[in-house]
């Protein structure tokens, strides 16, 4: 990082809201069931790009709050880009690989690690997996990926403003250029992430869906189940209250059920709190660190280095990549584990908590190998959807589009393997 | 359908388990922080690689964070604790089978 | 707000799903949707939350089949059906 610092708080406070934030994810992860790879799959299985037009929102919304900050002058140019990531074939073929294998696994890395606090034995073994893919990549593929990034095979050779689009298309990283580029990006992201939306809910609508039936996007306003004399329901399972839509109002009633954790959160409410947690990021790590969300690095990566610890194993003093392409510790690290901390605690107050462990052992195995291709497919592409695709959209990168493509085609062919495989 | 009433006639003990499962993590990894990453991070100093080795002042920082967080994760754990405790109770209080499915039904 | 059941509600055919998650729960129920015969209901247990507030909505909306959701702890009983 550059030795200036943008505010003056120090490391602490930097560390602390890394936590927070981190908190906020795997909470709203958690209440929001928010899964990337779901809202991809979603595409395929189910026709339906409702949460898949929230991730283009999500996207959106990012290049349009971090470029609205740096073009206004809150945030030096240089902390939105200092860190952008090289770009070459490792973008494309890294998150085809990634695709495929969250998708065999059962979750991105953000439902991998919110599904995994909430008691999903297959999400434990994917994380693992990912231990390992990690390991596998750094031994066996890193010396050789990181010599076409040197040398420019099929790769820049170098990130930062190379990769940022407003020195790309005006050759300037002034205010104005910025701004306008984060318009150019962000507009057209959340224009056809609320389309994709409106056009699944207005496909529903359109079938005849009938008032017997709740839909995601609507509510239902009929008198609450018999209470019993302690004011509990009395029998049979309850109801369960849909969330609202973004579009469809969200009423005074939705509000209270969602904080007391009877209903989950709507996805455009879970996408605009991710978006906030982004933008604490952002803001308080400018000049100290890495200022966006990231995860891998440490699940994968650095989780691995430390449980080998205590048995006098320091992977960061010998094998390749662990010994120069990542830090012992960062305020990721401390993201990650608060990330764990919300989802746990969210996922045991509204009742989520269970360990579940599939009914076919074979699902525990193909989340293990999934969770390896896993491991070498986000290191390959230098990160994963939230580190790489998601931060790379905040940085006004282009790798970021590079990595979406790819990762829907991993995901294609993995529904294409279960079709097979159910 | 047994499943279900199964279900419905136990208190599920994994919502007392859970906090201390979360204070012992938030306990722990706190103290693995200090003894191991500080020590490997000392390691790295020893075989001078800086490339990954983090600045003092960086890991007394996530310390002091961590220590925080720890704190925090220790009360809310106990909070939660206290509070399925107290469901329990409650829970063991009813006298009808009744009344106490319900309370299983709706208390998550 | 919750609705109360529908009178539709019942188990012609019911399918186990707990410890299962997505994509298995949408793709498993998408495949025993094809054969449903129009006012046969079917019934999924699962204990993954995002099944029966995500993508079992969604496959039911997306076919303009009812659907109906209710929850007995950590177990929802999630019923679909082709009126």
């Amino acid at each position: 990082m550059l030795e200036h610092f943008v505010f003056s708080y120090g490391f602490v406070f930097v560390y602390a809201v890394f936590g927070i934030a981190g908190f906020i994810v795997g909470w709203v992860a958690q209440r929001g069931n928010y899964c990337f790879v779901n809202a991809m799959s979603a595409i395929f299985t189910t026709k339906s790009y409702d949460r898949f037009g929230a991730l283009l929102i999500l996207f959106g919304t990012s290049a349009l709050a971090t470029g609205g900050l740096v073009a206004f002058g809150f945030i030096p140019a240089v902390d939105q880009y200092y860190d952008n990531y090289f770009s070459g074939w490792y973008i494309i073929v890294g998150a085809l690989i990634f695709g495929f294998g969250a998708t065999m696994a059962g979750g991105c890395n953000l439902s991998m690690l919110y599904r995994a606090a909430s008691g999903y034995v297959q999400n434990w073994l994917e994380l693992f997996g990912m231990m390992l893919g990690t390991l596998i990549f750094a031994i066996a593929i890193w010396p050789t990926q990181s010599f076409t990034m040197t040398n420019g095979i099929l790769s820049t050779k170098e990130g930062a403003y190379i990769e940022y689009l407003p020195y790309d298309i005006f050759h300037s990283v002034a205010g104005w250029s910025v701004g306008i580029t984060a318009l150019a990006v962000g507009v057209p992201l959340v224009a056809i992430g609320l389309y994709l939306q409106a056009k699944t809910r207005r496909k529903w609508a359109s079938l005849g869906i009938g008032a017997s039936a709740p839909i995601v996007g609507t509510t239902m306003a009929t008198p609450a189940p018999a209470l019993n004399s302690g004011g509990l329901p009395i029998g049979g399972g309850i109801p369960m209250i849909k969330p609202s839509s973004f579009l469809g109002r969200i009423r005074t009633t939705d509000i209270k059920n969602m904080i007391l954790l009877r209903m989950p959160y709507s996805v455009n409410l879970s996408t605009a709190l991710l978006a906030i947690a982004l933008l604490m990021v952002f803001v308080s790590g400018a000049g100290y660190t890495f200022n966006y969300l990231v995860i891998t690095s440490s699940d994968g990566g650095r989780f691995l280095e430390y449980i080998l610890m205590p048995f006098g194993v320091n992977l960061a003093l010998g094998t390749p990549w662990y010994n120069n392409a990542l830090a012992i510790v960062d305020p990721s690290v401390l993201m990650v584990i608060m990330l764990i901390v919300g989802a746990f605690t969210a996922s045991t107050l509204s009742g989520d908590f269970k360990i579940r462990v599939p009914h076919e052992r074979k699902r525990l195995v193909i989340g293990f190998l999934g969770g390896i291709l896993v491991g070498i497919g986000v290191r390959v592409a230098l990160g994963c959807n939230i580190g790489m695709m998601w931060t790379n959209f905040a940085q006004l990168g282009y790798d970021g589009i590079l990595f979406l493509v790819s990762m829907l085609g991993g995901v294609w062919l993995a529904i294409k393997v279960q079709q097979h495989l159910v | 359908m047994s499943k279900q009433s199964d279900q419905r006639k136990v208190f599920h003990y994994r919502f007392l388990i859970a906090p201390i499962v979360l204070l012992l993590f938030a306990v722990g990894w706190y103290r693995f922080s200090v003894v191991y990453i500080q020590g490997a991070n000392l390691q790295l100093v020893d075989h001078s690689n800086y490339s990954v080795y983090v600045p003092f002042q960086q890991i007394s920082a996530y310390l002091q964070a961590m220590r925080d967080f720890t704190y925090v994760t220790v009360a809310l754990a106990l909070i939660m604790f206290l509070y399925f405790l107290a469901r329990f109770i409650q829970f063991k209080r009813m006298p009808s089978a009744n009344v106490a499915a319900n309370l299983e039904t709706s208390h998550s | 707000m919750a609705e109360p059941r529908p009178e539709w509600v019942r188990a012609d055919i019911s399918i186990d799903l707990q410890g299962e998650s997505c994509p298995i729960p949408e793709m498993t129920v998408a495949k025993r949707l094809k054969n449903l015969e129009p006012g046969n209901v079917i019934e999924v247990l699962t204990d993954h939350q995002p099944a029966a507030d995500v993508t079992l909505p969604a496959l039911a909306n997306g076919l303009g089949y009812q659907f109906y959701a209710e929850r007995s702890g950590d177990l929802y009983r999630v019923y679909i059906t082709k009126q």
